[in-house]
């Protein structure tokens, strides 16, 4: 037989599995609606869970820790100032020359006391030099700023800038003094007076009540830290951005930065406690929709399969008048996927529309946002289309689609010829 | 009338297991088909009519003897061969008419062609032919549900005649049908058999399908009891 008859037997073959789908509209469309409305179920709530995870790791991410640091390999067990780093010559080209990478910062951290003049108050702080308007564009704690300004005045000599209930507890005002006692990087004591230009309030009690902020020159002067540093705070666009970029970038700056010991740490590593959180989120939510799938699964081939069971004789006439049970059961596999395709095909579009409208307006959660922001994300959340989410419900169908084509193929292969006996 | 036959059996013996007893439907018939022969099998129920026109069409296998078509001997042919020979030698009539119920009466005889290969245009040209020619050609475009008994098998007529097959086997294909539909269905297989030469052979109990025959056998307990031309 050549090869254009068998095309012609294959249009036949497949004309007939049209028709009978419609053959009892009623069925198909219940069934065809029952895997529209899962799918649209499953990938709205996988976008939406998505995107939440999103929104959770940006605004945690923003907050400080940036999608990546470069670290001293023990700055992470022993934050102190011996595992710092010198920061190398050609370090500020070669992140310049990286398009992707849209924001950078140095930062060193130590621990110190600070007083009021009248000293009648004084509190243990975790003291952070940072690049100041670098980090207006990294952090959003520049963005939180409850009075004052963030090192809007270059000229201003030691400006500091504090958590509200920090400087509440030291009983500042913007505008004073206030001293700082610290031990610089060789042991001797670090003591300057500061004033303070800004607060900030982020909702987190820990911050707010136990961070200062001073000027990464002051720092370095102070804490006899010279052109050194301890972190490199990296961020990108797109979180999936930096993992590009990591290999090649961090290459570049440990060639530059040799003899130096360095480590690579993603937002995995500097952030261990929201990467557990969601991945046990995503293991717990997917034992959940994979449970409903697979009921609705169940449902769904149980249907098709007894549709085949009953007609059973139908099959025989066909094998009688001289299709092959290969063309039958290609036949019926053929139908099966054009009804799961369809409802895919239904349930993809109505959930990429109800997804890509809350895209745009988001979905609020009025009286949430102080749970919400515990989590480190606004009361309004964004549905997040990804593959992932589009890609879950048509695979754990299409696999089942051909688990059912298997089974449909074993049972007609037995099939005999209809006899007048039969009937 | 030709001199070598079309289907020749030799010593056919078909047995079915009825729990611990063997029950014969046939017993070693001998027969022999020759082209153009219009043949009706007769006899009561039970008497092996059915079952002999299943070994016939490749329906079934024998439990001993052997079936030939055209001298090939059937027993050589795989599941596969067989189906084959159906699709392309062999026309079947069903009492029940058996036609597709999702395609109109030009799809359902189309659909053999199309199984065999040829284009839609083709077979859809070929079959509003011989829909015309069993008298249907304006219902063609109805489905199964919108015909009558006797439409519906005159569907079935042109379905089992369209690839112009060797032999076409019908299996009481009056016993649905009302006195005047059975006569004009058994007038349309005898001018398809006279002008198109194909050969028939029908099961019936009905008079009018024995009387019409030109070839008459009657089976009683799976034998050939008597065997004569009209």
């Amino acid at each position: 037989m050549s090869d254009r008859q068998q095309q012609f037997i294959n249009r036949s073959v497949r004309q007939l599995a049209w028709r009978n789908l419609w053959r009892h509209k009623t069925r198909s469309w219940l069934t065809l609606s029952a895997i529209a409305i899962t799918t649209l179920l499953l990938v709205f709530m996988l976008s939406f869970q998505f995107g939440t995870y999103d929104t959770m790791k940006q605004q945690n991410l923003s907050l400080m820790s940036g999608f990546a640091q470069v670290q001293n390999p023990e700055f992470a067990e022993r934050p102190n100032l011996q595992n710092g780093f010198t920061i190398g010559k050609n370090w500020t080209a070669i992140l310049d020359q990286q398009s992707q990478l849209k924001h950078y910062s140095f930062r060193a951290q130590s621990f110190a006391i600070l007083s009021n003049l009248s000293d009648s108050k004084n509190r243990a702080v975790q003291i952070i030099g940072v690049q100041p308007q670098r980090e207006k564009s990294l952090s959003s704690l520049s963005q939180n700023i409850s009075a004052g300004n963030y090192f809007t005045d270059q000229n201003q000599v030691m400006p500091i800038v504090l958590g509200k209930q920090l400087a509440d507890a030291l009983e500042l005002k913007i505008g004073d003094q206030l001293q700082l006692l610290g031990q610089d990087a060789y042991g001797s004591l670090a003591v300057e007076l500061f004033t303070l230009v800004g607060t900030f309030d982020l909702n987190i009690s820990e911050l707010n009540s136990q961070l200062a902020q001073i000027r990464l020159s002051d720092f370095q002067q102070l804490f006899a830290y010279q052109n050194k540093a301890q972190q490199l705070v990296l961020k990108t666009d797109k979180l999936e951005q930096m993992d590009k970029l990591a290999k090649p970038l961090f290459q570049k700056l440990e060639q530059d930065a040799y003899p130096q010991n360095l480590r690579w740490r993603d937002w995995k590593d500097l952030q261990p406690g929201l990467y557990q959180t969601i991945q046990m989120d995503i293991a717990s939510a997917f034992l959940w929709y994979s449970a409903l799938l697979l009921i609705v699964v169940l449902i769904v081939l149980n249907t098709l399969y007894m549709s085949i069971l009953e007609r059973h004789n139908e099959f025989a006439l066909l094998h009688a008048l001289g299709m092959h049970p290969s063309q039958i059961s290609r036949m019926l596999s053929f139908e099966m996927l054009l009804l799961i395709s369809l409802g895919l095909l239904l349930g993809w579009l109505l959930s990429v529309i109800v997804s890509a409208y809350f895209m745009q307006v988001g979905i609020t959660f009025p009286g949430m946002e102080e749970l919400f922001a515990q989590f480190g994300i606004s009361g309004t959340l964004y549905p997040q289309l990804s593959l992932m989410s589009l890609g879950f419900v048509p695979l754990v169908f299409l696999l089942s689609w051909f688990l059912m084509a298997f089974m449909v193929r074993f049972r007609i292969a037995k099939i005999k010829p209809l006899t007048s006996r039969q009937l | 009338m030709f001199h070598s036959p079309v289907i020749e059996c030799q010593g056919v013996c078909k047995a079915f297991a009825d729990g611990d007893s063997v029950i014969k439907a046939i017993d070693q018939v001998d027969l022999e088909v020759f082209g153009g022969d219009f043949i009706c099998l007769y006899g009561a129920s039970g008497s092996g009519k059915t079952t002999l026109l299943n070994l016939i069409g490749g329906l079934d296998r024998p439990s001993s003897g052997e079936v030939f078509l055209d001298k090939h001997p059937l027993s050589h042919y795989s599941d596969d061969e067989l189906t084959d020979l159906r699709l392309h030698k062999i026309g079947f009539i069903f009492q029940s008419y058996n036609l597709v119920p999702v395609f109109s009466a030009l799809e359902n005889v189309a659909f053999i062609l199309q199984m065999q290969g040829f284009s839609n245009r083709d077979a859809l040209a070929k079959s509003e032919y011989i829909l015309q020619q069993v008298g249907l050609s304006k219902l063609m475009h109805r489905h199964p549900a919108e015909l009558s008994g006797g439409q519906q098998q005159r569907v079935a007529i042109a379905r089992a005649i369209v690839a112009q097959p060797k032999i076409v086997l019908a299996d009481e294909p009056t016993a649905n049908l009302d006195s005047k539909n059975s006569e004009q269905l058994l007038q349309l297989m005898k001018q398809l058999n006279q002008e198109l030469g194909t050969t028939f052979i029908i099961s019936s109990h009905d008079p009018q399908v024995i009387q019409a025959a030109e070839r008459k056998i009657e089976l009683a307990d799976g034998k050939i009891i008597h065997d004569s031309l009209a």
